[in-house]
């Protein structure tokens, strides 16, 4: 009996998604070539996009700690490769979806990578927060939500010293716990950043609060009795 | 828990997902993905350095990483792990070991393991010095009051590059009180010297002299050349307020003269001298061969390199992990640090221009 080998071409690498890609490149052990292909389409499927975002939003915060958006890239990409075999394609149905996915996790890992170069080692590892965000999606809040609508007026009240140290403080946000400290040296170079001290910042941070809470109040009073 | 810390957290809850509805945070949710995509300007254009992924080596032997893993891994598998790693990288220096991540600027670098059958690649600094110079003790035709320079630079161009010079650095002497300081500044109270070094950027030391405390400060930041030319401003303030007790504001052109002999700077009240000190303006231009989170990786990086006219140097940094040490050539001006990082980039290597605003305390020099 005859039989005959069907040879199935291997599909070209810009046709496989980001989840095979990173397949590919968690298994640089038994295949490198391969391997750097794959990181290589992974990179240009998304550099231009974290680049571009990353430059939009944390350049100010990351010339606190002395480097680059381009470190950042490149660090961010070399940490998402290293960590390969972590990704998960999830419930993603479709081509934008799963590149939102993508993009998603690179920019937990970026933001990860920035408080990690923001602050002290042992402080930043302390934080529950950080240890999670590589891997886990925050849920997204719900932009219609009339509190939050409220909140975000309230941010616009702030000055630009008072948005920029929670902009920064947000990075050491620890869910669920009663007092969020924001590590010694981050908040040295924010005082650095705004001529002031350490004490200060951290009081400029508490009055922001403060702000925050007191538009809410005010606001959400309102709200109710013109229910 | 009371409810007062109760609202405080809802509030700090309500406050980051504003943040992020703000976009003012990095986009972590694919719904904040979607926006990001939305408003990103389609003329992007990635920068050279990122055009493609520079490939390196995931850091399996590199102690001060691992020490940046997640909790999850076990802290005492990390401890372990640093303990072996640390033993491993005494032994290191004892037997050819494989390659050895690097990282960072010289990203082609990574594979530090030298190769006898690699020619070393030649880097040689044709310093301008050689072309025209005004100043500085490796100027043969410099003047006799500008062969000795009080800045220690050892070649000024006679004239400064308003075009592609810049920026530079500036290095502050603490403020010596003149006798009408001593009866009008509050000297009980903790003084600080401001210095207003770009648009947007004031940076502030203790203006006086501490008992242990250096008295030449490099200032952590960089001042663009037309900031000097616009005038740079120097304040004596009080730690934490904003108004000044006494000023000096002058444009400075970073000329043979002054980047031999400096500035000399007065603070004065708009009546009186209160205060004087100096000031040196510095090239501060590094040519970063490569990063690494121990030293030895460094020096076998440099035996890849034979290197005239420039001595390499290992500054510690105060990034952690694989970026701790930095192998550089430098300060330079900028064309010269261009010049060498290009002799580096023809060989096919890579290697990065800084500042080296991370950079602390004195270099080791290597060669």
């Amino acid at each position: 009996m005859l039989s005959f080998a069907v040879l199935v071409p291997a599909p070209a690498i810009d046709r496989l998604s980001d989840a095979e890609l990173l397949e590919r490149v968690s298994q640089r052990a038994t295949s490198a070539t391969l391997a750097r292909a794959a990181e290589a389409e992974f990179y240009a499927r998304h550099a231009r996009y974290l680049y571009g975002v990353l430059l939009q939003r944390v350049r100010r915060p990351l010339a606190l700690s002395g480097r680059e958006v381009e470190d950042l890239v490149q660090e961010t990409f070399f940490r998402a490769f290293a960590r390969a075999a972590t990704f998960s394609a999830g419930d993603a149905w479709d081509e934008d979806s799963e590149r939102r996915r993508s993009r998603a996790r690179l920019g937990r890992i970026a933001q990860r990578l920035l408080a990690d170069w923001l602050a002290d080692v042992r402080e930043v590892s302390a934080s529950p927060y950080l240890d999670t965000l590589a891997e886990e999606e925050p849920a997204p809040p719900s932009s219609r939500s009339p509190k939050l609508r409220l909140m975000r007026e309230a941010l616009d009240t702030l000055n630009e010293r008072e948005r920029d140290v929670l902009r920064v403080a947000a990075l050491y946000f620890r869910p669920g716990e009663q007092h969020q400290r924001l590590p010694n040296d981050v908040a040295a170079e924010l005082g650095r950043r705004w001529q002031t001290t350490n004490e200060n910042i951290r009081a400029i941070r508490s009055r922001a609060t403060k702000k925050l809470k007191e538009y809410l109040e005010t606001r959400l009073t309102a709200l109710t009795e013109d229910a | 828990m009371t409810r007062d810390h109760d609202d405080e957290r809802t509030l700090d809850d309500r406050a980051l997902d504003a943040l992020r509805e703000s976009d003012d945070l990095v986009p972590t949710s694919e719904a904040e993905v979607e926006r990001a995509e939305a408003s990103l300007p389609a003329e992007l254009e990635l920068p050279k350095g990122l055009q493609s992924y520079r490939r390196r080596e995931p850091a399996t032997g590199n102690v001060r990483s691992h020490r940046r893993e997640p909790r999850h891994l076990g802290a005492y598998a990390i401890a372990a792990a640093l303990g072996a790693l640390a033993a491993g990288a005494a032994l290191s220096w004892l037997r050819p070991a494989g390659p050895t991540p690097v990282t960072s600027a010289g990203g082609e670098l990574v594979k530090s393991s030298p190769s006898a059958h690699l020619p070393a690649v030649p880097l040689v600094l044709h310093s301008r010095c050689e072309r025209e110079c005004c100043a500085g003790s490796a100027c043969k035709s410099a003047g006799e009051t500008l062969r000795s320079c009080p800045s220690g630079i050892r070649c000024a161009s006679c004239t400064s590059d308003n075009v592609a010079g810049g920026p530079y650095r500036l290095r502050i002497g603490t403020v010596i009180v003149s006798e009408a300081g001593q009866k009008l500044l509050p000297l009980t109270a903790p003084l600080e010297l401001c210095v207003v070094a770009s648009a947007n950027d004031t940076i502030c030391v203790p203006a006086l002299s501490e008992p242990g405390g250096d008295s030449w400060r490099l200032l952590k930041t960089v001042s663009p050349l037309q900031d000097l030319l616009t005038g740079l401003t120097v304040e004596l303030r009080k730690r934490g307020e904003s108004s000044a007790l006494a000023s000096w504001k002058h444009p400075v052109s970073p000329t043979a003269d002054i980047m031999c002999k400096g500035l000399a700077i007065q603070l004065s009240d708009g009546t009186e001298t209160l205060g004087r000190l100096s000031a040196f303006v510095e090239p501060t231009h590094f040519v970063e061969l490569s990063r690494a989170a121990a030293v030895p990786d460094l020096l076998q990086v440099l035996r890849r390199f034979d290197v005239n006219g420039v001595a390499p140097r290992v500054y510690e940094t105060s990034a952690a992990g694989a970026a701790r040490f930095a192998l550089v050539l430098g300060p330079l001006d900028k064309p010269d640090a261009e010049a060498l990082r290009w002799q580096v980039l023809d060989h096919g290597l890579d290697a990065n221009i800084s500042h080296g605003l991370d950079f602390v305390g004195n270099p080791r020099p290597v060669q």
